[in-house]
């Protein structure tokens, strides 16, 4: 069961219209290194998690990270709000908006849809927490490159603080490895025949 | 301050909410981020006795702020967590959250 709570994580603002940046910025709310992965990612993993603690923060990092999905659907939102077909066209998002409109859809900017072969699951708890590390790294880059390339100071502060929940997000996977190794190696049985 | 913190980890926008309502919004949202980030931290460390004390103080902090906010501006939480104006129902009334302007 879920709560919907009728308000952002963290509050955004955008200094004007950029149809351009939002384009990019749609990457995390559809690419492969994207919020709807993180959260599909991580909720999906929990039913195959040896531990509470495990499956505890599996749920509640997968949560979250409806919450970024809809602060990254917010950013896009903003950045194409009133924007006309000709100023989408001359930000080259002409194709776009023929087939979207200002509607927000599951691709990155270039127009590759999503596709669940973007996320992992293993069955195997090490294999699969690894990976989780890796895609908070992998999202922590992306939004770095995001930061670079936006001069918008408020885009800028949304962009840094959801950086900074893939960096603690990374150090909590981290720690439940080391418990999951941990309980791994202690239920080891040796069978005598 | 190193290049690395000066791109990407500068500290947030010093903003300040003019209204009541981003005042109050914005209570609610700092309590709720420390509430967050301790139940992170509680998931891989939850025999910390302190972090779970200092979690029950935003759990309370956090419900008076939603609860102010509520009276003044409508509910906030979805399927019976809040309740509704008794005239209308609240939940339709004012901007969407990718529709605010935090003002």
């Amino acid at each position: 069961m879920w709560i919907y709570e009728r308000k952002l994580e963290y509050p955004l603002r955008v200094s004007g219209p950029d149809p351009r940046m939002a384009s990019c910025i749609l990457t995390q709310y559809g690419g492969p290194q994207g919020e709807l992965g993180a959260a599909l990612r991580y909720l999906n993993m929990r039913y195959s998690m040896p531990t509470s603690r495990a499956k505890g923060i599996l749920t509640d990092i997968g949560s979250e990270e409806l919450g970024h999905m809809e602060m990254i659907a917010t950013l896009v939102y903003k950045l194409t709000e009133g924007v006309s077909a000709q100023d989408m066209k001359a930000a080259g998002l002409d194709a776009m908006y023929a087939d979207h409109r200002h509607a927000l859809f599951w691709q990155n900017g270039d127009g590759v849809p999503w596709v669940a072969a973007y996320i992992s699951a293993t069955g195997d708890p090490v294999a699969d927490l690894t990976e989780n590390m890796a895609a908070e790294q992998k999202a922590r880059a992306i939004y770095e490159n995001l930061i670079t390339l936006t001069d918008d100071p408020c885009v800028k502060d949304g962009l840094r603080w959801l950086r900074e929940r893939e960096v603690v997000h990374f150090q909590r996977f981290g720690e439940a490895l080391m418990y999951v190794e941990d309980h791994l190696t202690q239920k080891q049985v040796y069978p005598v025949s | 301050m190193d290049t690395f913190s000066e791109t990407f980890s500068e500290t947030s926008l010093a903003f300040a909410p003019q209204s009541e309502e981003g005042r109050l919004l914005q209570q609610i949202n700092e309590n709720q981020f420390a509430a967050v980030e301790l139940q992170l931290y509680l998931d891989t460390h939850p025999e910390d006795l302190g972090a779970i004390a200092m979690y029950n103080q935003c759990h309370a902090d956090l419900i008076r702020c939603l609860r102010d906010y509520e009276s003044r501006c409508g509910p906030l939480l979805s399927y019976g967590l809040s309740a509704s104006p008794c005239h209308g129902w609240g939940w339709l009334d004012g901007p969407w959250p990718w529709e605010t302007n935090f003002s």
